[in-house]
């Protein structure tokens, strides 16, 4: 009995907490105002190991019952995905299978079934991880991400273009994330990953692609548009597909990758990805 | 001192209302105050799952979960897959196919295979590949365990024998 003694007080501990457990928005930003220092807790996966880590707080709200914050919706053209799905709900809902199906197909491939049936997609995007996928994806898809100020229950609306953590100054959740139904064509290629990873997105028109995105993922979110001066056929994407990844690579922010990777190296890397993912898009069967 | 919580759940079919810390992590009530040590906790950090169980049915990381995120739900660990001392397919298959090498990530293993079949009863062998690398094997002996899924799905592991 010493001996397991000895080896459970040799593991992470986890500093003691007060354990709130609101079941509506409303009471969750009454809960933080109340504990403004307090931790959100949904699937836990890095909150857990952060605290295992030393990380501390008086207090953590789970949003386990947050019904509010959970599943699945379709408002118009929009598609809203509360922040407190899991990554297993995601890949296996058929509305979005329907409607979104790069999503749940992209979604399959984050991490692993243990992740996913844990993790949610709103502590993928707040956890503010460089290799997360999310943010990535949604930038791509051009979709929002809708947040709560607690302190007033006011509502904002973030382009995932334009979002970072940081931004949320801890003042606001992240309460849906709002995919728009544009008839995107998504491609990614993960062979690099967890160093860098590629998503792209192409709106079309009357079969010519008419505009592009582009975003890394390994790199802390880094993203530009396609610089396609006009309207393309899948020829002419095909054709120009090293000369529009030159030049976005160009058109990134300077790239924050892998300490054990020079950002000149992660540029070219990320251009090559870029190419062939037009390659690909190009001679994908429509 | 963390804020004592009022817990009840189910393990291994066996009702439990416990009271515990809010700090306390399910792999740490498992071994520690229901004392099924069976469920490991390896690296402690969600990367090996060697701690993995099921809760509501779905392949879980017990060292990253809350104690208080099981309350009401249902949990089956490696203690609660033998059924009257007769093995599961997922174990019986372990045992013809000779997995166990060191055997540390071998719980997790069969949790996460038993996981597997319960959902896809027959899984081809993408879906054996996706599963299987949720999990690490520190003798690295993925080739049995391939084929210690792939005879569990189909079947082919002998039916009753208590091992």
């Amino acid at each position: 009995m010493a001996t397991i003694a000895a080896i459970a007080a040799s593991r992470k501990r986890i500093a003691p907490f007060r354990l709130l457990r609101p079941t509506t928005v409303e009471a969750l930003c009454e809960s933080k105002r109340q504990w403004p220092d307090a931790l959100l807790h949904a699937g836990g996966i890095d909150l857990v190991s952060r605290m295992k880590f030393g990380l501390a707080a008086p207090a953590v709200i789970d949003l386990g019952a947050l019904d509010e914050i959970k599943g699945v919706r379709q408002a118009g053209d929009i598609v809203e995905i509360g922040a407190a799905t899991t990554h297993w709900q995601i890949e296996h809902d058929e509305l979005l299978k329907a409607l979104l199906p790069a999503v749940p197909d992209f979604v399959a491939g984050l991490g692993n079934v243990r992740v996913r049936v844990q993790g949610t997609i709103g502590g993928n995007i707040m956890a503010g991880e460089p290799g997360y996928e999310m943010l990535p994806l949604l930038a791509a898809l051009d979709a929002g991400l809708r947040f709560v100020d607690w302190r007033n229950g006011r509502r904002r609306n973030v382009p995932a273009r334009g979002f970072g953590v940081d931004a949320t100054d801890g003042a606001y959740l992240l309460a849906v994330i709002a995919v728009p139904l544009s008839g995107k064509t998504v491609t990614w290629d993960r062979s690099l990953r967890p160093q860098l990873g590629l998503i792209a997105a192409f709106d079309w028109h009357e079969g010519m692609v008419v505009s592009g995105f582009a975003a890394l993922t390994g790199c802390g979110g880094v993203w530009a548009s396609l610089p396609l001066a006009r309207p393309l056929s899948r020829n002419d994407l095909a054709a120009t597909s090293g000369a529009i990844a030159e030049s976005w690579g160009e058109l990134l922010p300077p790239l924050n990758g892998p300490a054990e990777l020079s950002r000149d190296y992660c540029r070219h890397v990320a251009q090559v990805m870029l190419r062939r993912a037009i390659t690909r898009m190009a001679f994908a069967s429509t | 001192m963390s804020e004592t919580i009022t817990l009840s759940l189910t393990v291994n079919g066996r009702g439990h209302v416990l009271d515990v810390p809010a700090n306390t992590v399910l792999v740490d009530l498992l071994r520690e105050r229901l004392q099924l040590r069976g469920t490991k906790p390896a690296c402690d950090q969600g990367a090996c799952g060697a701690c993995t169980v099921l809760i509501d049915g779905v392949p879980t990381t017990s060292c990253l979960t809350f104690a208080f995120v099981v309350d009401g739900r249902s949990i089956v660990t490696v203690e609660g897959v033998a059924v009257d001392g007769l093995l599961d397919r997922v174990q019986r298959a372990f045992h013809e196919c000779g997995v166990p090498q060191c055997g540390f990530c071998t719980p997790g293993m069969v949790m996460l295979g038993k996981a597997l079949l319960d959902r896809e009863p027959q899984p081809d062998a993408a879906q054996v590949e996706r599963w299987l690398n949720a999990n690490i094997c520190r003798c690295s002996g993925y080739q049995v365990f391939r084929r210690a899924f792939g005879a569990a799905g189909a079947g082919t592991a002998g039916a009753g024998d208590p091992g």
